[in-house]
Order: structure tokens, then sequence, then C-alpha cells
């Protein structure tokens, strides 16, 4: 290759590159090295120095690209689907998809497309700009050359932090745990469904609306979501256009609000009892099934008697909700001995039971907590979330030190 | 129900009484929303005055008044059994009353129990790891602008957390964060100040020591894991030296 046009290719390195010169010595390094055309090297380049890759060759960058626009794009495409049509009495071919730099993205068509794969890097010569429902889209004509620079390597456009994106990008790959906020609300005088999310990574939160479409909580990446601004505020837009993986399902309810949320399910944590309540504390429950009865017959086994129990109420806590739970007989011997729960059951008399449960109170406990969703249409009240103590030891000196350890090593 | 939230005497002073959605509640510094409160501290004195007995507590820095009135649950007379100097567990709700002369604050004791040495390290941890995570969120929030409840309650992993940080956020109340990072820093210096003169007392006062010894003497009230970085936080400023028998000793 004559010098000449490798100095040519390099002034447009600095130029793409606000005058690096680290690129240019980039270049010339990975040159030596390469068995690529310059161009292409040029083009890794730059790519990798987040430089204006329209420069190399004498292109647009796409977030200049208006509705009067005829010229040159660099980019790399993405979202491709392929039509076919017949005008003439010849078949054709359309592709469309999302080309974009780093400057932005825009929907393109190209008919009679040659061998693009999602993710290539593909120049065209002769694209114009035009639009199509009110939005700016690229497109090719007949005279228009599409030459394809480089394979894609997964297909998709690189992830984005949430903290990065902006209003002005446009079709992003963005990745984080995503939580549920409101869903398949009805819009548009019910012509659209809305689901409302929000996506979480590490640099920051955002709004997720989901339009159309079902999402699932967990870890998720969305390929071309749409930042938008609406009322001042910075959405992701996503719809059945978009691309959604679910990288990871979400995991069981961590805390105690979170299970009262979800209404259902089970979690193992720490608790501090708050107290205990004793309220009816003498109950009869069915000695086959253990249900409790009412008017002193089993619904499901009628000829098997009752026996009565003493069950009680603890107030737990563990920092992010405080919750009712009940707790039944069986636990209740293991906490404060089966000789307070014997004579207050033959005595009718709870201060037993109730004078062992204080000297417990505002102790540390490990937990097992069941919760249930009852609802109680007969009164016309809300379904709540009922929680019951399924298992419960209280704190060790041990318990105590693998606790300390573990706060130490998250406390920085 | 929004939790009786472990809180530390600097926060607890911060706070101030606030209408939240027609309930009367308090609202700290750094947003945390509340009305019950859990603490830990040393008990100064125990007293009555006027027919209303109450306790005197040290939170790390802050002295705090408990009265045992109407919302204590179980045997008022059990704050006499209290051992002066010995380290407690409280749960109690914080009032305020309008006054003529301004604002008269309540602390009203519900319960409490004396703890260990182990437990008391377990809740001043913990009370200081919870104000950590809640100063993480809150400069976050800052550094990526003002959120709506449903992304900070995301952060927070709980609504009841969550509405409190909110609540500053919508009222313009701002977050002193300094004031909360220099208590925790403070924290950190004064325990890990604390275990090392602990061991190094102990050391002085033996001669030499190996660590199962050292363990021993301190009856299980630090860890080993403790134990050691203290020892190796000693060994490096050159306060002891540890012998060919694994023993450590002091330098004189």
């Amino acid at each position: 290759m004559p010098d000449e046009i490798i100095e040519e290719i390099k002034e447009k390195i600095l130029k793409a590159t606000n005058n690096d010169q680290n690129a240019a010595m980039e270049f010339d390094k990975r040159l030596l090295e390469s068995t690529e055309p310059p161009i292409i090297v040029a083009l890794n380049v730059v790519e990798d120095f987040q430089g204006d890759i329209s420069v190399l060759f004498d292109g647009e960058r796409i977030s200049s690209v208006t509705k009067d626009f005829e010229g040159t794009v660099v980019g790399k495409i993405t979202n491709i689907s392929y039509k076919e049509f017949e005008r003439n009495g010849k078949r054709h071919k359309m592709l469309t998809g999302i080309i974009r730099d780093n400057s932005g993205a825009i929907p393109i068509t190209i008919f009679d497309p040659p061998k693009i794969g999602e993710g290539d890097t593909i120049l065209i010569k002769n694209v114009v700009g035009d639009e199509f429902n009110n939005k700016l889209r690229l497109k090719t004509r007949n005279n228009s050359e599409i030459t394809p620079l480089k394979r894609g390597s997964d297909g998709q456009a690189e992830l984005v932090t949430i903290s990065k994106i902006n209003p002005d990008m446009k079709f992003i790959s963005v990745e984080g745990e995503l939580r549920i906020i409101e869903k398949n609300r009805p819009v548009k005088g019910e012509q659209s469904r809305l689901t409302v999310g929000i996506l979480t990574d590490s640099t920051g939160t955002i709004q997720v609306r989901a339009w159309d479409i079902d999402l699932e909580e967990g870890l998720v990446r969305f390929h071309g979501a749409y930042p938008k601004i609406y009322n001042n505020k910075l959405y992701l837009n996503v719809n059945k256009n978009s691309k959604i993986e679910v990288l990871r399902r979400a995991g069981k309810p961590e805390n105690l609000y979170q299970l009262a949320e979800n209404g259902s399910g089970e979690i193992e944590i720490n608790v501090r009892i708050l107290g205990f309540i004793a309220k009816n504390p003498f109950v009869d429950v069915c000695s086959e099934c253990g249900r409790v009865v009412r008017d002193g017959r089993c619904n499901l086994h009628p000829e098997a008697k009752p026996a009565r129990i003493i069950r009680v109420t603890a107030i737990i806590d563990d920092g992010f909700s405080s919750q009712y739970a009940t707790l039944y007989q069986s636990l209740l011997i293991k906490l404060i001995g089966e000789d307070a729960v014997k004579s207050s059951l033959a005595s009718l008399d709870i201060s037993l039971v109730r004078e062992r449960l204080n000297e417990l109170a505002l102790n540390e406990f490990k937990v097992k907590v069941s919760a249930y969703r009852s609802s109680r249409s007969n009164s016309g009240e809300e379904a709540r979330t009922n929680m019951e103590i399924v298992e419960i030891q209280k704190f060790t000196e041990d318990d105590y030190k693998i606790s300390i350890e573990k706060l130490r090593g998250e406390f920085t | 129900m929004r939790p009786a939230y472990l809180i530390t005497g600097g926060e607890l002073r911060d706070s101030s009484p606030v209408n939240f959605n027609g309930e009367n509640l308090n609202i700290s510094g750094l947003g945390l929303l509340f009305k019950k409160f859990i603490m830990v501290g040393q008990v100064q004195n125990r007293m009555e005055e006027n027919d209303r007995k109450m306790i005197k507590i040290l939170d790390q820095n802050n002295e705090f008044y408990f009265l045992i009135g109407q919302y204590f649950t179980g045997n008022p007379e059990r704050i006499w059994d209290l051992q002066i100097n010995s380290y407690v567990i409280i749960s109690a709700t914080l009032t305020f009353k309008e006054k003529n002369s301004g604002q008269d604050r309540n602390i009203y004791a519900e319960n409490f129990r004396e703890i260990n040495d182990l437990e008391l390290q377990y809740y001043r941890l913990h009370t200081m790891k919870s104000l950590q995570d809640r100063l993480n969120i809150v400069k976050k929030l800052i550094s990526s602008g003002a959120k709506d409840l449903s992304e900070i309650s995301v952060l927070t992993k709980s609504n009841y957390i969550a509405e409190g940080i909110y609540y500053r956020i919508k009222e313009n109340l701002g977050f002193d964060v300094s004031r909360y990072e220099a208590l925790l820093e403070s924290f950190r210096l004064s325990s890990e100040s604390s275990t090392n003169e602990k061991i190094l007392g102990l050391i002085k006062s033996r001669g030499e020591m190996s660590i199962d010894e050292i363990v021993k003497s301190l009856e299980n009230s630090m860890t080993t894991k403790e134990i050691e970085d203290a020892l190796s936080s000693l060994l490096n400023s050159g306060e002891i030296y540890e012998t060919k028998e694994h023993k450590f000793r002091y330098i004189a």
C-alpha cells in the first residue's frame, strides 16, 4: 500500500479521535501485525478509541442525519429482519434494521441487500434520509453501494450502563435487575397494555415501560430499548420489536417486606422478636389434619376429636418491616418448655406462657416464615398476607459470632 | 408495619416530628421515617421523679432519658434490677409535644433487656451497617438525580425505608451526608482502637500470651478473626512481637 494512502488514513484517524496521537501510534503498531486491509485496521482503532468512524469514510455521523440527507454512513447494523415482495413481476428482498455509530442510531431499510449479518459493520454510499410515520429513517436507492466491512460478534449492540443512558440514544442494549411495579395496565382506551418496572444496575436505576409485552422480574437484558423523556423524566421504552433476555429469574423474597408484598412464599431470615400477643390463645384443632375447627367439628374430618392447643402471635422485625406471625404450640414448646404450655392448657390461664415469652422479647432468632394470602370476601375486606413461623431457633453464641464476622466483612 | 429501626444516638438526636400521610412520625437527617426504634447503650442511671420512672442510657456519645410509661410492656419495677454501667437493648417510641417554649421530646421505653459484650458488638455493628447501607443509597441517589418512590424502594428493598428518603428529597430537606460519614468513621476508628487496647492490656498484664489464651481470657466476647486482626495491627505498629513459641509479648 502506498505510503501516501497510509498517511491519509492516519490523518483521518487523528481527526476521528480528536487528535489522539496514541490512536495513530496504535494504528502503526497494529498495521505491522495485521493481515487486514489498513482501512479495517483503522476502523478497529477508531472504535477502540471511541472516535468518530464516519470520518474514515467521509461519511455523516448518524446523529446528524436529516430527512433531506443524501450521502454516506457507516455503522453497526442490528435488529435485522427480512421481507420479500414482488414488483413488476420480480421478487425483491428488503432488510430492515437499526444502524448505529457512537453518535446515535436510526432505522434503515436496505433493498436487495448483500449478505449482512447481525452486528456487522457496513458502509453505505448514496443512502438517503426518509420519513415514515413521522419517524426518521434511512433507505437505500438503486444507486446505493453497500459494503460489509466487519462481521459482528454477537449481533447485539454493546451494553450501556444505566447512568450513561441519555435521551439522544436509540435502540440500546442494557442489562440490570428488573422489578415490576405495575403489570398490564390498559392505556390508550384499551388499545395497548403497559407494564412498568424498575431496572437497576451498579450505576443507577431507570424506569422501564414495556408496551404490549410481558416482562419477568430478575436479571434481564434488553436489546433495542429506546430511552425517552416524558414529563422531564428519562424512561426506557421496550416493545415487541425489542429483544428481552431473562438471564436469571427473580429469586425468592429477601426480607419480610418483600414476603408480605409477594403474599406467598417462604423465607429463612434472622429477626428480632419485639413482643408476643396472646389474645385468644386457646384454639381447637382437628386431631387428623391440624386445621382450626369451628363449632367443635372439622369439615373434612367430622369424626375426629378436636384437640385444644395454644397459639400466639409474635411481632417479628428484620429491619425492613415488622410483621405479625403466628406461632403454633409445637414451636412454642421448643421456645418456652412443655411444662409452661401444659400447665397453661390445663388451667386455661396463659400467664405462665406470657411470662416466659416476655423473657424472649428483644432477642434475635433464626426463623423460617411462611406467607399466604387470605381473602375476606364475605366482609368485603381486601386480601391480606398472613404469616406463620414454621421454624424457630434463638440465636446462639456462635450465631452472634458468625453474624459479627459477616457484618464486619460488609462494613467498609 | 413500619419496622422498629436500630438507630444511633446521633441519628435519633437529629430527628424531628413529621406528619406523614396523617400519621405522627419522626424523620431523621438521613431520611429514617419512624415512630418505634431500638437502641443499645449503657445504663447510666434509673430513677423516679414525680411518679415517673425513667432510665438514663448512654449510646456511644449521646445520653437519653427513657420514660417508663404507657407504652411499657411488662413490669415497670424491672428498671431497679438493671445494673448501673450494664449494657441494654431497649425498644422505644419517640414523640414530640408542642409547648409554649417549643417542642418537648419524649422517649417512651417499650421493653428492654440486659445484653452481654458479644450482643453489644453485634447490635452496634448491625446499627452502623444499616446506617452505612442507607447512606450509600442516598449517595447513589444524589449522584444520579432525584428519583421517585418506587425506584428508591428497589434500592432500599422496603417501601418503609424508601418513604423517608423520598420525603426528604420531595420536601427539599437535603441530606447531611458528611455528618453521617463522620459518624461511621468515628465508629470504625473507636471499635478498632478499643479492640486493640483491650488485647494490648491483656498481653501487658500477663507478659506473654498465645491466641488461645487471649480467646479464653476474653470469654468469647470477641471473635477469633477480630483477635487475629487486632494482633496483626499491634504487630505492625511494633507494640508487640511474636516469640518462637507463637506467643505474643509486649514491647516495653
